[in-house]
Order: C-alpha cells, then structure tokens, then sequence
C-alpha cells in the first residue's frame, strides 16, 4: 500500500487543532480529556528535542575546541558548565546522599545564573539610552511628534517638572489613557484576526512548514 | 454545551473564519486583491545584496517562543519569512545565520534552511552546525549569547521577526553597533516601540501575518489576507454599535457580547 506520509501528517495536524480548539468553547468531558492528552504529547516530543539541541550545541562548540579556533576558551567554558549542570541534575535526580546534588544544583542556579542574568538586565537602561539617542534625531515630522511625546512623558515622569509645570501629570496620562491605548488596541485587534488568519491557514493544509523539506 | 462567555466568541470565530475562506475562493477564482506596499519584506532583498556586497552574513531569529504557546502564530510568520530569506542568501552566497531559544524549533529551522540550499542544488554548502544554532532556553543567555554573534561574526543584516521581549532593545542595539541593517517584527505592543527605536524597518503588529502571502503572492493567501480585511470591518462595526448603545444607555448589546 503506497501511504503519502505527508498527507497523514497534514491530517494529524487538522486533528489535532480542531479537537484543541474545541476544547476550548465546549464543556464536553471526552473532548477536554483528549485535547490533555495531545497537548501533554507535544510536551513530551518537545521534550526530546532538547537532546537535539544539546547535539547540535556539543557539535559546533566541540569543532571551535578541536580546531583552536578563536575564542575556542569560551567553548571550553560553556562546555564544562554544561556537562556540570547535567552530573549535578542527574545526581539530584537519582538522589545520591553522598553528594549534595541539590544544593550544588541550587547554587549554580542561584549565585552564578541568576546573577549573571541580572547583571544583563541591568545592561538594557544603557541600550535604552543609545536607541532613544538615534531614535530621537530629528529627521522628518514622525520623529519630532515622537520626541516631543517622549519628552513630555520623561517630564511627567519626573517629580521637580510636577513642582514646575503640574499639568504634565494630567498631559501625560491623557497621553497614556488616549493616543497611547488608541493605537495599542487597534494593532491588537489586527494581531488577534492575524492570529485566526494564521489558524485557518494551518488547518485548511495552506501553512505546511511542518512537514520539511520537498522531496 | 459551552462554557461560559463563550458563545459569542464561538460565533465570531465562525464569521471571521468563513470571510477568509470565502474571499480565499474569489481570489482563486481570477479576482486580484490589492496589497499594500511592505516597506519591510520589500527591503529583504537590499539587506541580503547589501550583506553580499560586504561579505558578512545574515543572522535570523522567528522570536524567543515555539509553536507550543499562544504566540506561536507569530513564529510562524518568522518561518516564512525565513523560506524567502534563505532561498535569497543562497542564491547570492551570503551565510545565514538561524538562531533559537528553544531547542524543539532547531529541526524545524534546519529544514527550511536546508530546503533552500536543496532548491539551489548547494547542499554541499549547508553546516548545519553554522547555519543553524541553539543558543540558550535562558531568555538572557539567549540575548547574551545572539550578540556575541553579532560581534564575532561581524553581521551585515539582522532579521528578527517574531515573538520579542525584554531583551529586544539589547539584540537590535548590538546589531546596530556593528554596522548591521535590520527589520524587526512583533505583535507584541510592549516591545514594538524598541523594534521601532532601534531597526530599519519595523513590521508592526498585523503586518507580519501578511509576510508570507506578500512574498508568495500566492492567490490563496492573499484571498485569506482579504478576509481578515472583512474580520477588521465586523469588528469596527461591533465597536461603533456598542459605542452608540452604550451611550443610549441600552445594555442588551454588550449583554449580547458577554453570552
């Protein structure tokens, strides 16, 4: 019997998407266990992919460390960080009371990734600074109305220019309040139907990335 | 039968959805809807000759989310962004770079990347392990390590189309810092200002659905691209009647829309 996978793929999927989409309008107890079940699958194959990635990252970190390449150190680094993360969860896992698995586990976690993550949030005020320098030049009318808001805000935003100059308090969140949630709301509405355009293309067969590469 | 609030909702799906179908079968039928000038998707081809003339590569990320959360309509907006641009990096010998958050997407990108080096008949010239990289699940681990990119590879254009947060501002910046030409898309509003702030051109909101039946012109999508067009005009409709109800102070309306 000559199956085309692709077309059973393409089925799976529809499937898949209207029993989910159901779930979510209708109280029927079978449809709400099924659409767990699948649901609870994806999870499980998204799972799998992770020893994917692992691959594709040993492979290309692994190749920089083997050939010298430069900043092959920093390979090296990421390297051992990863398989110390991995025996460290692994013996946490297994619950190996010889060796505090948990708390070095914690400790990694705790005193060198969430710092360094602070650390990098902390960067985001100094980019701010740097895009709203280019962002505010002035070179047509859009960037002026633009500066001119930001501005007005900055102002309202800081305490003396309230002492000076109450009214950028009301300007201000008349700013927020009206033009501000004017324009959100009106690209919200056209993200939410782009969103149901993007679902019925999937479930019709026209969106097929999916499926990989054309044979 | 429903749950609660629900009904309407149900019924506005089944609208909006038959408009799409239905201006779907016109377009197949030989009727040609116009589609408005992409400034952004027009100027993919100028940051990818642009990259060639200098010789440095394109780097690409679809957002910082899968196709397994409820932004994943975005992602599959950056997909078909990414079918083009690889087809046209390619095509000019300009090194794609593809970069992921989450490892359950680097199948996915790897075969779009490879079909486009398949179409060409250079598949002896696609590393998978250059072309496309797993950077970090750790959302400024990720950020860190995509503009460490940037400088070592030295980029000439950044695409990042997608769902975006926080760190946004940091990619787009460092990007900019090595003299790279971007575009940048999101849906999401919080993080839209720093995609407008800091890129060449920016994809805002709805724009990006329309990325991959602007760059096919395929009448299918495009059709599809219409329906939401009467989608929007149901919905300004819903919005004015409710408006001038709510303002006679008759209530059944928005009682209607709560069912």
């Amino acid at each position: 019997m000559n199956l085309d996978l692709k077309k059973i793929a393409v089925g799976v999927v529809v499937l898949t998407g209207l029993i989910v989409l159901a779930d979510y309008f209708f109280k029927i107890s079978l449809l709400q266990s099924t659409s767990i079940e699948l649901q609870r699958w994806s999870a499980i194959v998204s799972a799998f992919m992770v020893g994917t990635a692992l691959i594709n990252m040993l492979k290309g970190h692994g190749g920089k460390i083997f050939k010298r390449s430069e900043g092959w150190q920093f390979s090296a680094v990421l390297v051992i960080m990863l398989f110390t993360m991995l025996i460290v969860g692994l013996l946490d896992w297994f619950k190996v009371q010889a060796l505090p698995g948990s708390f070095i586990f914690g400790f990694l976690f705790d005193s060198i990734l969430t710092p360094s993550g602070t650390a990098m949030t902390s960067l985001l005020a100094f980019f701010i600074v740097t895009a709203a320098y280019r962002s505010m030049r002035i070179r047509n009318i859009d960037s002026m109305v633009f500066l001119a808001v930001a501005v007005l805000l900055m102002m309202m935003n800081a305490p003396i220019f309230q002492v000076i100059w109450p009214s950028t308090l009301s300007i201000g969140e008349w700013i927020i309040e009206v033009p501000q949630a004017t324009g959100m709301r009106g690209i919200l509405i056209g993200v939410a139907i782009g969103t149901i355009a993007t679902g019925v293309r999937i479930l019709i067969g026209l969106e097929k990335f999916y499926l990989g590469r054309k044979e | 039968m429903f749950f609660k609030g629900m009904i309407t909702p149900f019924i506005l799906l089944i609208a909006f959805s038959v408009s799409m179908l239905w201006l779907r079968r016109i377009s197949m039928r030989g009727k040609i809807f116009k589609v408005r000038k992409l400034p952004a998707i027009d100027a993919l081809d100028e940051l990818v000759g642009r990259s060639a003339e200098l010789g440095r590569p394109v780097h690409f990320s679809p957002g910082a989310k899968g196709l397994y959360s409820s932004d994943s309509a975005q992602t599959i907006a950056g997909l078909s962004v990414l079918t083009y641009l690889a087809k046209k990096c390619v095509q000019q010998g300009v090194d794609i770079i593809v970069t992921h958050k989450l490892p359950e997407m680097i199948p996915i990108l790897s075969e779009i990347v490879k079909e486009a080096f398949v179409a060409e008949n250079k598949l002896d010239q696609f590393k998978p392990n250059y072309n496309i990289r797993f950077v970090s699940g750790y959302a400024f681990t990720f950020e860190l390590g995509i503009m460490g990119i940037f400088y070592r590879e030295k980029i000439g254009a950044n695409i990042m189309i997608g769902p975006y947060y926080a760190g946004t501002l940091m990619m787009a910046e460092s990007a900019a810092d090595v003299g790279a030409m971007q575009i940048g898309g999101t849906a999401l509003v919080a993080n839209l200002p720093f995609m407008m702030a800091a890129c060449d051109y920016t994809l805002i909101g709805e724009e990006m659905f329309c990325a991959a039946a602007y760059l096919s012109n395929d009448p299918e999508q495009i059709g599809i691209i219409a329906g939401q067009d009467i989608s929007r005009i149901i919905v300004v409709a819903i919005i004015i009647v409710g408006l001038l109800l709510s303002v006679l102070n008759i209530t059944a309306f928005s009682e209607l829309l709560r069912m």
